[in-house]
């Protein structure tokens, strides 16, 4: 009885510290990759290949190849689905622009572009940029939706993806 | 039920002369080789402040920008003379609102996260009161005469009227859901607001505060912008990637015009001929022409651009993804200069003000 007293008041006190309204928040990493940016883009650029080189994505299908509008469903590696739309792919900037539509991360309103730039010594730079929304979208979110778990779960996502990809051209 | 504003103490401004400022001034080389007494010294390290501030007075009467920085809890305030940041203000939590009344030398602030709104005193660049408001304030703009400021509560649905000389709520007129964007007719002194979940705007009625007019607009609506003539407004639908044109007269709507991703905002030129639109997730801008109701022209933009106003040939283009804010020149469209801000800028509403 005393104990649940006290959690929630732990929880409580959690909201009241980490309570926010609901701004739009953004995440971006990046990674120098030792290799030409086209043999980078031929795994950033290819919306349906993501099981090839982010650990977390075990299966990926798309509707409609690299066209914008094609929609792929990413199943992950640790249970559930995310589905995400082609906003714009252009193969000249090496650009990738893509939107979630519905998925198990905890934000909402989340896009997201993943860019290949050449720089010094024929290396690449990798820019993985999101903005996004924490999943719950009225004042006082419990501490699993809110504007830190957006951020953690956003750049975890990132971080480890970058990491992977760095491997994998690399290798 | 007092929803009186609380009083703040005067936080410091960057680039604000202060004493140790001027004891510094007056013991440089140059008074000491004039061989006069530390007091001397020191009125002296005064006068040159004053005289500074004189020819600043003259060289800086430019209008300023005062733009929301949602993640640094600031408003960078822009001398569009330098295309430089002279001031951070710091405001409450997430601020994203902002509106300017050049006459009453006032900017004021919507903070969404700690749901209160800053009163800026634009001479002194210094808070000069916080007033709770609601649970989600987010648009904001000043009457005609900067008697009454009007903000949008995006949780609880309605438009709080706020008398600014007693700085305190003096009514809540029930509007549509999740009110966002709010702009006045600058000639009939009517209101707007957007009210995004409802696909519809509000025309309010200043003197009755009631409201005259629900109109059927795009998905989304966001923002609006009303030409300087007061007859047309013009309405960002974030959803359907559009404009919704209304007539001020008749209240209703004349056109709809397809621009970029994820439209935010928009601004007229000083002839009210083009409406320039922000498009978020094509960082770029549409340019209308308000005459044939097309787009004319897209531009290039720096990351996620929100907020945009314009002053005289140039556009103010406030950019959320990369921090700054781009000034455009409205002849040739091309970046004229690019101006570091706080993080996560907004600057959503009309952030020009005179000084």
């Amino acid at each position: 009885m005393c104990k649940s007293g006290v959690a929630v008041a732990m929880l409580i006190a959690a909201n009241l510290a980490f309570a926010h309204g609901p701004s739009r928040l953004k995440v971006t990493e990046s990674v120098t990759i030792n290799a030409e940016p086209a043999k980078v883009w031929a795994k950033v650029g290819d919306f349906n290949g993501m099981p090839g080189w982010h650990p977390a994505v075990a299966e990926s299908k798309a509707s409609d190849g690299n066209n914008v509008g094609s929609r792929r469903t990413l199943t992950l590696k640790g249970g559930g689905e995310v589905v995400e739309e082609i906003e714009e792919l252009d193969n000249n900037k090496m650009v990738l622009k893509y939107r979630m539509k519905e998925g198990v991360l905890p934000v909402t309103n989340y896009a997201s572009t993943l860019s290949v730039k050449a720089v010094e010594g024929g290396k690449s730079l990798v820019e993985w940029r999101g903005a996004f929304y924490r999943g719950y979208p009225n004042n006082d979110p419990p501490p699993d939706r809110n504007d830190e778990a957006a951020e953690k779960a956003i750049t975890g996502v990132y971080k480890a993806g970058l990491e992977n990809l760095k491997k994998v051209v690399e290798q | 039920m007092t929803d009186i504003g609380k009083l703040r103490g005067r936080p410091k401004t960057r680039g604000q002369p202060n004493s140790l400022f001027a004891g510094h001034l007056a013991r440089s080389g140059f008074s000491a080789a004039l061989g006069i007494s530390p007091c001397r010294r020191r009125i002296a390290g005064y006068f040159l402040i004053w005289a500074a501030l004189n020819v600043c007075s003259v060289a800086c009467a430019a209008p300023f920008a005062y733009i929301t920085n949602q993640g640094s809890n600031d408003v960078s305030v822009i001398d569009l003379a330098q295309d430089r940041v002279v001031a951070t203000i710091p405001v409450g939590k997430g601020p994203a609102g902002v509106a300017t009344h050049a006459a009453s030398q006032r900017a004021y602030v919507s903070n969404p996260d700690s749901k209160d709104i800053s009163v800026i005193d634009t001479i002194r660049n210094d808070v000069v009161a916080t007033i709770p408001a609601g649970d989600g304030p987010l648009g904001i703009a000043v009457s005609v005469n900067g008697q009454e400021v009007y903000l949008a509560d995006w949780f609880n649905n309605v438009l709080l009227v706020i008398d600014s000389a007693a700085l305190k709520i003096v009514a809540r007129i029930p509007v549509g859901s999740a009110p966002a964007g709010v702009a006045v007719n600058p000639v009939s002194h009517e209101i707007y607001v957007a009210n995004r979940d409802d696909n519809t705007v509000s025309a309010i009625d200043p003197n009755t505060r009631k409201v005259v007019r629900v109109i059927e607009v795009g998905d989304r609506p966001f923002s609006i912008s009303v030409a300087r003539d007061g007859r047309r407004l013009y309405v960002v639908n974030v959803r359907s990637n559009d404009v919704s044109v209304l007539d001020a007269a008749t209240r209703r709507l004349v056109g709809t015009v397809g621009v970029g991703n994820t439209p935010y905002c928009a601004a007229l030129s000083i002839d009210d001929r083009r409406l320039l639109v922000t498009n978020q997730h094509a960082d770029t801008l549409s340019v209308i022409d308000t005459g044939s109701l097309k787009v004319v022209q897209t531009i290039a933009a720096g990351g996620y651009p929100e907020g945009i106003a314009v002053h005289g040939e140039r556009a103010y283009v406030v950019n959320w993804m990369d921090d700054n804010v781009s000034v455009i020149d409205m002849a040739s469209y091309r970046t004229h200069a690019t101006i570091a801000t706080g993080r996560n800028s907004r600057g959503f509403g009309s952030f020009i003000g005179v000084p």
